[in-house]
């Protein structure tokens, strides 16, 4: 560069931290385009729910928080509900959201949806395709609760919530419980995409039931739908469904009503306090087995007779007794997977892979004619830990 | 003599009595007086042993921009009052108080000083009364008599007149420069020298508990504006003959005393001459308050971080002289400066060190806490409300959701507008009497409240937001000034750009943090560049005992602070 005197040197100075300050000043103006959404321009979307239009386009369903009314109902005045439920249709789930906007007027703001809930239909049709975008848009979390709905997902979403003023949330919260229960599946979309990838693995995701109860929707997670790779193909109950979970070692509380020795007609209530289980599967005589042993610890919460139940010989028989009852749950949801769906919702095509991966290259394609003839055994060992406070 | 100093007495003189009493002392405290040389100006008699105490005591050197007061001092008593008249014109309070002298041949004579800036009983008490009554000449004068007129100044400065300091000027500005520090001259008719004598008290307020830092437990004086007082109040916490205290003057026509204060062996010679370099480079007419040196001797003056501290507290400053720091008093102020000072002194208080060290960690990182979230709280919150909405917890964002419904500008306009109002009410609150704070606080509820939300001017989490910053704000007083300009900066930052433009604003700052230093001392010691033994009085205070070496102000002399390293017993 010439040498510059310095006048030069100072007005290019001054000409640089214009440019500078130009740069700065014109970039703050531009950001208005380019990604900031104030909170009064935006709705945040609670709850997505899909169906299949009977012109089978997809239709969305969406919750839309409601400030205005949760502003009111501060006020106690009461204005209306906390959320907006509105439904659109289109090609794909994007072209739905889009068209969306022309109803909503706002942008609508995906990233604190915790639910999506599938219509019977749309899951029996197949859901792979509408899932792509919730796993493919930055916006969508993985972490929403993913279920499925015998009846349309609009229905769901329109429910009402008498503890929540976002029906969607007390949804979340039903799901993030439910091994307290340990009737149904909670499954988010990562659970969900994981297994719709898995070749052997069927998912399994959540049922949640409405029932009429004095004219009001009342929301129920009961039992599972059961697919097989996408398409939901039948439902586990409740029952079933914890023999699922014992499988997967997902049970984390929940009551077994055992009959009381002595006068079978009244039941002993023992809550699960803590269960996990293993899935080893055994290579005989070219045969697969799976040994499924849970081991479960349980407390003696409730009882009908007056019979004094703590004695160690009464412990074992209870104990015994227990053994049983989740024995019979697990072998049932076994042989409904086996016969009637023919789908290894278990995974006991991945635990094979793990344990003898030269002999699964032999069995993995024809897996799935395969599966419905392995045999199980199914070991439960019980432990009842405490009576509690009554003897 | 210290002990005989009642503060609040007002009857310290300048410059005398910094490195004990004068002669009495020897050798040692000789050097403690050594003036500065002021920059710019060639003294030949500044630092010359001999002409040591006239030197520091009546400046002879800078010339005064009216006018030169050349000359030497007439015989004639009435030449030198017209010629005095003549440099004070118009100046109703330099006092001309005319009298006769019993002494000698009775000679005509004449005090000078300026109304308001001497004792009145010194003047009358020790100057006219001995002068005018109880001489009769024979307790006074020499066994071999008066020689002549010139021996007669020398007989009344040696015999008869009894103050702390009495000087001979032979000068007309040495007398006028006299005059102005405050002392009296007398003038003797047909003498050729005057006497120049030490006569200063004025008014000056009591030593009172410091307005901006408070504290619980510790030392409640403060520094008052008197600065023979406030260095006294330094020489009474460090009875230490090392301490040292180099006197100069700044200011063309305040002609401010200025003090630099450091314990020799402690502090790093080469920082004390650097220091003393720049303040003698210092060119300015007037020093009215500690500020105007900070800002010309300060190694970043265009960053908005400050590399000088000040303080109040004569503790606070012996703690930092102790560490190896030096200290500027000036004349006319109680902030005394001290440098170097680095980033973490901010977040550091005298009362740390005297209360147990675990609660003192606990409130030195609430300290932090409060520095964070008053710099970043609003600019997050910006962040998070235009960008970043997706990483707040749903209810938390649905309850911003529901305050933010209906208003009507975005959240950075509301930061601003708040950050404003709330500023606007700082000031006014520092500046208005005390009378109508009632009816000030009372309307400042209202903006600042629940009133301009219902209104539906800003949300009701906004109003947190601010409120919280404020508190953070107020819990750093000594940052108070950097907060405000980064808590902007940041906001700034994230008006456009989001949670992205707060981390790369906190970048920027922290590079600029990184180039700054303080007298040679890199601004982020000792976190940047590290050192765990210092890292010991930084984020945490660790216990006294444990604190072996002094904070490694650079060039300290590994002088170790405490040996009694405490154990629990049993222990050792």
């Amino acid at each position: 560069m010439a040498v510059e005197s310095g006048k030069h040197k100072g007005r290019r100075r001054v000409i640089f931290l214009f440019t500078l300050i130009l740069t700065l000043a014109l970039s703050t103006l531009a950001s208005g385009c380019w990604n900031r959404r104030e909170l009064n321009r935006i709705g945040i979307v609670s709850a997505v729910g899909l169906d299949l239009t009977p012109d089978h386009k997809i239709e969305l369903t969406v919750q839309i928080i409601r400030a205005r009314a949760m502003k009111m109902a501060e006020g106690a005045s009461g204005e209306g509900k906390a959320v907006w439920v509105v439904s659109s249709s289109g090609g794909t789930v994007f072209d739905a959201v889009r068209n969306l906007v022309e109803k909503s007027g706002r942008r609508l703001y995906y990233p604190h949806n915790s639910l999506i809930v599938l219509g019977q239909e749309l899951a029996q049709a197949g859901v792979r395709p509408v899932m792509d975008l919730f796993t493919r848009d930055q916006e969508m979390r993985l972490l929403a609760w993913v279920v499925v709905a015998p009846g349309t997902a609009a229905d769901v979403l329109k429910a009402d919530s008498e503890l929540n003023n976002v029906p969607s949330k007390q949804l979340e919260e039903m799901l993030k419980n439910y091994n307290t229960v340990s009737k149904s599946v909670g499954s988010n979309l990562l659970e969900f995409d994981e297994s719709l990838l898995s070749k052997t693995t069927q998912p399994v995701l959540g049922r949640v039931v409405l029932d009429k109860v004095s004219g009001k929707n009342e929301l129920r997670l009961d039992g599972a739908g059961v697919f097989r790779g996408d398409k939901l193909i039948g439902w586990l109950d409740g029952a079933e469904s914890r023999g699922y979970l014992f499988i997967k070692g997902k049970v984390k509380s929940g009551s077994v009503l055992v009959p009381s020795p002595g006068n079978p007609d009244q039941a002993v209530t023992l809550e699960i306090i803590r269960a996990g289980s293993r899935v080893k599967p055994e290579w005989l005589d070219g045969k697969v087995r799976f040994e499924i042993d849970v081991k479960v610890e349980a407390n003696l919460v409730e009882q009908a007779s007056a019979q004094k139940l703590s004695s160690p010989d009464m412990i074992s028989v209870l104990e015994e007794e227990l053994n049983q009852a989740i024995a019979n749950q697990i072998r049932t949801t076994i042989s409904v997977a086996q016969t009637r769906y023919k789908a290894d919702i278990f995974g006991f095509g991945t635990d094979l892979m793990r344990a003898h991966p030269e002999e699964w290259q032999r069995l993995a394609a024809k897996w799935e004619t395969e599966f419905p003839q392995v045999e199980t055994q199914v070991k439960v060992q019980a432990k009842i830990t405490h009576t509690d406070l009554s003897q | 003599m210290f002990e005989s100093f009642l503060p609040g007495k007002g009857r310290r003189q300048a410059k005398k009595n910094i490195g004990g009493e004068g002669s009495g002392r020897g050798g040692g405290s000789g050097q403690d007086k050594e003036a500065v040389k002021p920059g710019g100006r060639t003294d030949p008699e500044v630092g010359e042993p001999g002409e040591k105490n006239k030197a520091a005591w009546v400046r002879s050197g800078r010339e005064l921009p009216s006018g030169p007061v050349s000359g030497d001092l007439a015989d004639g008593l009435q030449a030198n009052i017209s010629a005095l008249k003549n440099r004070f014109k118009n100046s109703a309070d330099v006092i001309y108080r005319e009298f006769t002298v019993r002494f000698g041949h009775n000679p005509k004579a004449v005090l000078i000083y300026i109304d308001g800036m001497v004792n009145q009983e010194t003047t009358s008490g020790t100057i006219l009364k001995p002068l005018m009554f109880d001489i009769e000449g024979r307790d006074y004068m020499p066994s071999s008599g008066l020689r002549g007129l010139a021996d007669m100044a020398d007989v009344i400065a040696n015999r008869a007149l009894p103050n702390k300091r009495v000087v001979e000027a032979k000068t007309l500005k040495e007398v006028v420069d006299g005059i102005l520090c405050g002392n009296t001259a007398l003038l003797i008719d047909g003498s050729p020298t005057a006497l120049v004598i030490e006569t200063k008290g004025w008014e000056s307020r009591n030593v009172d508990e410091p307005g901006t830092e408070s504290i619980v437990r510790g030392p409640r004086e403060g520094f008052t504006e008197n600065i023979g007082v406030n260095c006294s109040m330094l020489r009474r916490k460090i009875k230490d003959e090392d301490l040292r205290v180099e006197s100069m003057e700044l200011g063309r026509r305040t002609k401010t005393s200025v003090y630099l204060a450091y314990i020799d062996g402690v502090a790093s010679r080469e920082m004390v001459d650097e220091v003393k370099r720049r303040l003698n480079k210092i060119e300015i007419d007037g020093v009215l308050e500690s500020g105007y040196i900070e800002q010309l001797i300060e190694d970043a003056p265009r960053s908005i971080f400050p590399t000088v501290g000040n303080t109040e507290k004569p503790d606070v400053v012996a703690a930092k002289l102790l560490e190896g720091r030096l200290a500027i008093f000036v004349d006319g102020t109680p902030f005394v400066l001290t440098v170097p000072h680095l980033f973490i002194e901010g977040f550091q208080s005298s009362e740390d060190y005297y209360s147990r060290p675990y609660y003192a960690t606990t409130v030195r990182l609430v300290r932090y806490l409060a520095f964070i979230i008053a710099v970043l709280l609003p600019a997050g919150y910006v962040a998070l409300q235009s960008y970043n909405q997706d990483l707040l917890p749903t209810s938390l964002l649905i309850s911003m959701v529901v305050s933010r419904e209906g208003t009507p500008f975005p959240s950075y306009m509301e930061v601003i507008i708040m950050g404003v109002i709330f500023e606007i009410m700082r000031e006014a609150g520092v500046r208005m009497p005390g009378a109508i704070g009632q009816a000030f606080s009372i309307v400042g509820a209202l903006v600042l409240g629940e009133a301009s939300a219902r209104a539906g001017l800003v949300s009701n989490s906004m109003i947190v937001v601010v409120a919280l910053t404020a508190i953070g704000g107020f819990a750093l007083t000594s940052l108070a000034d950097v907060i405000g300009l980064l808590r902007l900066f940041f906001i700034a930052c994230a008006a456009p750009l989001g949670l992205f433009g707060i981390l790369m604003g906190g970048l920027a700052v922290l590079i600029h943090m990184l180039k700054l230093y303080s007298f040679g001392v890199p601004y982020l010691l000792p976190v940047a560049p590290g050192n765990l033994n210092d890292l010991k009085d930084v984020f945490i205070r660790a216990p006294l005992g444990s604190q072996v070496l002094p904070p490694r102000i650079l060039g300290h002399r590994n002088v170790a602070r405490t040996m009694s390293r405490r154990r629990p017993p049993g222990k050792d």
